[in-house]
């Protein structure tokens, strides 16, 4: 029987997310609150409507096409009733400003693997292969292990893109499919994981420390929220530098441009609390990594 | 050698000097003068050849000269143009001769379907027999020949006797203009002895190759007036001088391409780097490097730089362009060597002469010192066949009968698609012919003394390169507007053939009123329909036949001169007056936008990215395109930041080079800095961008050029 999966979308050449070019396919579902969230559409499990109003061209094809009535068009106004709406994806189709965006679509590890296999000869000349990222892709543990393994049969690398958060008995399923993981860390006091995240960390680093034993390469990536975990770097750094697997650390400095997809998703933003660190923190930062012996990738840090 | 100063000291001067030459005072006659004697020499009885050639000794005599003392070289004087005033007046025997044809294919070019014409403005001139004879071994060759030559022949040999013989009094003049800075200037003590030098021997370094290139480039570009499009394969051509001594090259090489960058420029310079013949050679890859490193520390427009790259290109040279490239200096062109290559054979060219290949101009390939391909000759507007197609060959912009007539409803797409790919041929056909009529008088209009006497091919067979004297003499037609046209024809397929939500002429009718009252089926075409652009196989199978269409009808016809035509697939800048001339299109497009851009997506629609639009132009069968074409891409800065995003632009281009694309370009911006060198120009005055095969800064587009640089690369993000 065809294994499936709810996906947010596959993004072609994807740079960052493991060795050179790779498809990334982002699923849908995150077990964590992270209140910065950059992607606020992998946050639910359910499939959902994003709507963006000033695309709108007010045409009311989506009203005349969505089978719940829950688009309404008055007034210049567009609203989505989120109560009605069953996240069918008719209107998304339909809709020919592209204003309606249609997360959590169902689809098979067969045609998931097809897509990532179409940019198979960039891979080749790059070094490259396809990521699974999320959301969070342990909650979907049979789809990912899945497409790993089509992806593997042809021959193409695979990297997972974790939040750490999920069982072991996941983890044992995708990671003999799995040739790269990023792993990301973001803070190393549970207290402070509790209150930024909603959940306790100690699962997600007795994790990581099982990830290092299997001896996959590991990229850590560290999303640095000035105020929130800025001062946590010290002992995470202190945490990874025994990992033989870690190959390296990536800081990714916190950016508050997420605001327009939560609106779009009818969700709070409480993002403009902080601000992106500065060039000064981010070399801190690096700094510090750096001296426990990790090598660190920071965009406008480590490349100048 | 040691410099009595460095680049550093002397680049204000030179710079403010290229922008503003000031001639010095006493050193010729003005330009007045030196048109009334041109005058004169026209009215003489004698050949046009030997016009020309008396036209240009007088000006070399007695045009005023430019001269820096604190600059390494000198090659600028004051000659107003004269000869194209001329060739200009002289074009009146196109009229005489065949007016009626003029006539019959001015109403193709009044409504940009098709359009046929002369092309003096792409050369290579023989830098190779430059190199190994110099001014005094060509000279020595054009005496010997000149002796023993048939009396037909004479005119040809007298005119390259005489550019020549003023060539050499013209270094001197230069030469003992220097001496007079002699004693102030060490640097123009350097420049008179290096002039001189050249008028005794071929070049025997570095500091006399670049002298001779200079002169040869801007007494052929500005004085023949036969635009010098490329320096060569530089790298193999001067590699052979480079002693090693890295210092002094760098130091040469930033004096050298600062002079590549005056306003009397059009287009910038081209040189051709690595590929099959050059990466062998010892130390290639480290010479190549260096001049790389200098075009990077100068960040100029000019020169342009063609890399041939093939499965042996050094990494090493990819990653520095591609830096180049993510810091701003976008000058850069890869290209293929296997499909070009492949290309010229199938068009005729021996392998070895194939492999000898340059980029004449932004993209087009031509054998080394042997070919003129003349790369712009005439047009074929795709997206207007298919609008012809649509309307018995009338336009429906223009009302004329400029198509061939036909039905104006199919049973069948098939059946649509063969009157699209009528319409094309006969395109085709009426570039060609009149093209032809033109080049059978091209002798009357534009022989060439110093461009022939100096490609030793000519000069051996004492005929000139315009009477077909080289030993590839190719035209080229240009096949505009692909992405356009298959969207169109995509679109027809699916609304009319397969929905079936209109006929033909209903949807023509719609086209013709510009999609006024159906802006919903507008964005439905626009939106929702497949397009070119997207990897779609089935897409792309329709561009690829109507470009085997367009490409068939033209290669191998023979052209007016003894050559054969051959197809090329860019449409540059063209495409944006080309677009106001075009009706609205079924892709969705307005009337009057522009047409899509070279090999690339129309605009906005690579919808799967970067990597899908890669594929959807690597599926054209680039062997039928001899004549060149490319792929622009715009690239986010995001995305390439750090070791791993340059890894990934050389993945690219890789990827490219291996799926047999012909070339591609790249851009790396984003939407913000665009929108705000708009703003504020002035603190952006030194943004460049890839406009079609050259650079230009930002800041002098067009208000409609800036916008769609900045959709393109919000699109990129």
């Amino acid at each position: 029987m065809a294994t499936y999966g709810t996906i947010l979308q596959f993004k072609r050449f994807a740079v960052h997310d493991g060795d050179g070019i790779r498809t990334t396919l982002f699923l849908k579902g995150c077990p964590l609150r992270c209140v910065w969230c950059h992607n606020p559409e992998g946050i639910s499990p359910n499939p959902e409507l994003a709507l963006l109003q000033h695309k709108c061209l007010l045409c009311g094809d989506c009203v005349s096409i969505c089978p719940s009535q829950s688009h309404r068009i008055a007034d210049g106004q567009h609203t989505l009733d989120r109560t009605r709406c069953v996240a069918c994806g008719a209107c998304a189709d339909a809709c020919l400003g592209e204003a309606i965006t249609f997360y959590g679509r169902r689809i098979t590890a067969e045609d998931a693997a097809a897509q990532l296999l179409c940019d198979r000869s960039f891979y080749e000349t790059s070094g490259g292969g396809i990521t699974i990222s999320g959301g969070e892709p342990l909650m979907q543990p049979e789809f990912t292990a899945e497409v790993f393994r089509l992806v593997h049969q042809a021959g193409v690398a695979t990297a997972l893109d974790t939040c750490g958060m999920a069982p072991r008995s996941a983890f044992d399923r995708v990671l003999p499919f799995t040739d790269q993981i990023l792993f990301d860390v973001k803070a190393f006091s549970p207290e402070i994981h509790r209150k930024f995240t909603g959940c306790d960390n100690r699962l997600i680093l007795e994790n990581l420390a099982y990830c290092n034993t299997t001896g996959i390469p590991i990229e850590i990536r560290i999303p640095l929220i000035p105020t929130v975990n800025d001062g946590e770097i010290e002992a995470i750094a202190e945490f990874l530098a025994p990992m033989h697997a870690v190959t390296a650390v990536r800081v990714l400095p916190y950016h508050a441009y997420a605001r327009t997809k939560y609106t779009a998703l009818g969700l709070n933003y409480h993002g403009e609390t902080w601000t992106a660190p500065k060039k000064s923190q981010l070399l801190q930062a690096t700094h510090t990594l750096q001296q426990h012996g990790l090598s660190v990738i920071c965009s406008g840090i480590t490349d100048q | 050698m040691n410099l009595p100063f460095t680049f550093t000291q002397d680049r204000q001067e030179i710079e403010q000097r290229k922008d503003h030459p000031v001639f010095e005072p006493g050193s010729g006659l003005p330009v007045e003068d030196l048109m009334k004697k041109c005058r004169e020499i026209d009215q003489t009885r004698a050949s046009k050849t030997l016009k020309k050639a008396q036209m240009m000794e007088y000006i070399m005599d007695h045009a005023r000269l430019e001269l820096s003392p604190r600059d390494l070289f000198a090659d600028r004087i004051d000659h107003g143009h004269l000869i194209e005033t001329f060739r200009e007046e002289w074009k009146q025997i196109y009229r005489d001769t065949f007016g009626s044809l003029l006539e019959d294919t001015a109403s193709g070019a009044r409504c940009g379907a098709f359009s046929g014409s002369d092309d003096f403005g792409h050369t290579c001139p023989d830098w190779q027999s430059l190199m190994t004879l110099g001014i005094p071994g060509i000279l020595g060759e054009l005496e010997r020949l000149a002796a023993e030559a048939a009396p037909e022949k004479q005119d040809y040999y007298s005119a390259g006797l005489l550019v020549y013989r003023a060539l050499v009094r013209l270094i001197l003049r230069f030469a003992a203009t220097a001496d007079r800075f002699a004693g102030d200037y060490p640097t123009a003590l350097l420049m008179a002895q290096n002039l001189r030098n050249l008028t005794v021997h071929a070049p025997k370094n570095l500091y006399e190759a670049m002298q001779l290139f200079l002169l040869i480039y801007r007494l052929q570009t500005h004085v023949e007036s036969e635009a010098a499009r490329t320096f060569g394969r530089l790298d193999q051509l001067w590699g052979p001088l480079y002693d090693g001594d890295a210092d002094s090259a760098r130091e040469l090489f930033r004096y050298f391409f600062t002079r590549l960058n005056d306003p009397f420029i059009s287009a910038n310079i081209p040189l051709t780097l690595c590929g099959t013949g050059a990466d062998e050679l010892p130390g290639n890859e480290d010479f190549v490097l260096l001049m790389l490193e200098v075009c990077g520390e100068l960040a100029n427009p000019s020169p342009k730089i063609q890399i041939r790259m093939g499965p042996q290109t050094p990494n090493s040279v990819l990653r520095t362009v591609c830096r180049l490239i993510r810091n701003g200096c976008s000058s850069f062109v890869f290209c293929n060597d296997d499909p070009i290559i492949a290309a010229l054979v199938r068009n005729g060219h021996t392998l070895s002469d194939a492999q000898n290949f340059v980029l004449i101009g932004c993209y087009e390939p031509g054998s080394q010192g042997i070919e003129t391909p003349c790369t712009c000759n005439g047009r074929v507007v795709l997206p207007k066949a298919v609008e012809y197609a649509m309307n018995g060959g009338v336009d429906l912009l223009f009302g004329e009968q400029v198509g061939l007539p036909g039905p104006e409803d199919f049973p069948d797409f098939p059946a649509f698609f063969s009157e699209v790919q009528r319409q094309i041929q006969y395109f085709a056909h009426a570039s060609m012919a009149q093209t032809s009529a033109m080049e059978r008088v091209y002798m009357e209009v534009n022989p060439s003394p110093l461009y022939s006497s100096t490609m030793a091919y000519s000069r051996n067979r004492g005929v000139d390169i315009y009477a077909g004297g080289a030993k590839y003499n190719d035209s080229s037609i240009n096949i505009i507007g692909i992405a356009t046209a298959t969207d169109a024809l995509a679109a027809i397929r699916q609304l009319v053939y397969e929905e079936r939500r209109m006929t033909l002429p209903e949807l023509r009718d719609i086209l013709k009123n510009d999609w006024a009252g159906h802006e919903k089926l507008r964005l439905y075409c626009k939106k929702k329909l497949p397009k070119y652009g997207c990897g779609d196989p089935h897409v792309d199978e329709l561009a690829r036949k109507l470009m085997n269409t367009a490409a068939d009808a033209i290669n191998g016809q023979p052209n007016g001169r003894g050559g054969r035509f051959r197809a090329g697939g860019f449409s540059i800048d063209w495409r944006i007056g080309l677009g106001r001339k075009t009706a609205a299109s079924a892709d969705g497009r307005h009337c009057g936008e522009p047409l899509s851009k070279n090999m690339c997506a129309s605009e906005g629609c690579d919808r799967n990215g970067v990597t899908a639009h890669i594929e959807s132009a690597c599926h054209i069968d680039y062997t039928r395109l001899s004549n060149g074409t490319v792929l622009d891409l715009v690239l986010h800065p995001s995305a390439v930041t750090g070791a791993d995003g340059l890894d990934a632009m050389v993945g690219l281009v890789r990827t490219f080079q291996k799926q047999g694309g012909i070339a591609v370009q790249l851009n790396v911006f984003d939407p913000e800095t665009l929108r705000k060198a708009q703003e504020t120009p002035e603190k952006y005055a030194t943004l460049q961008v890839r406009l079609c095969g050259w650079n230009v800064y930002f800041v002098d587009l067009s208000k409609q050029e800036q916008d769609e640089f900045i959709r393109q690369a919000e699109a990129a993000g």
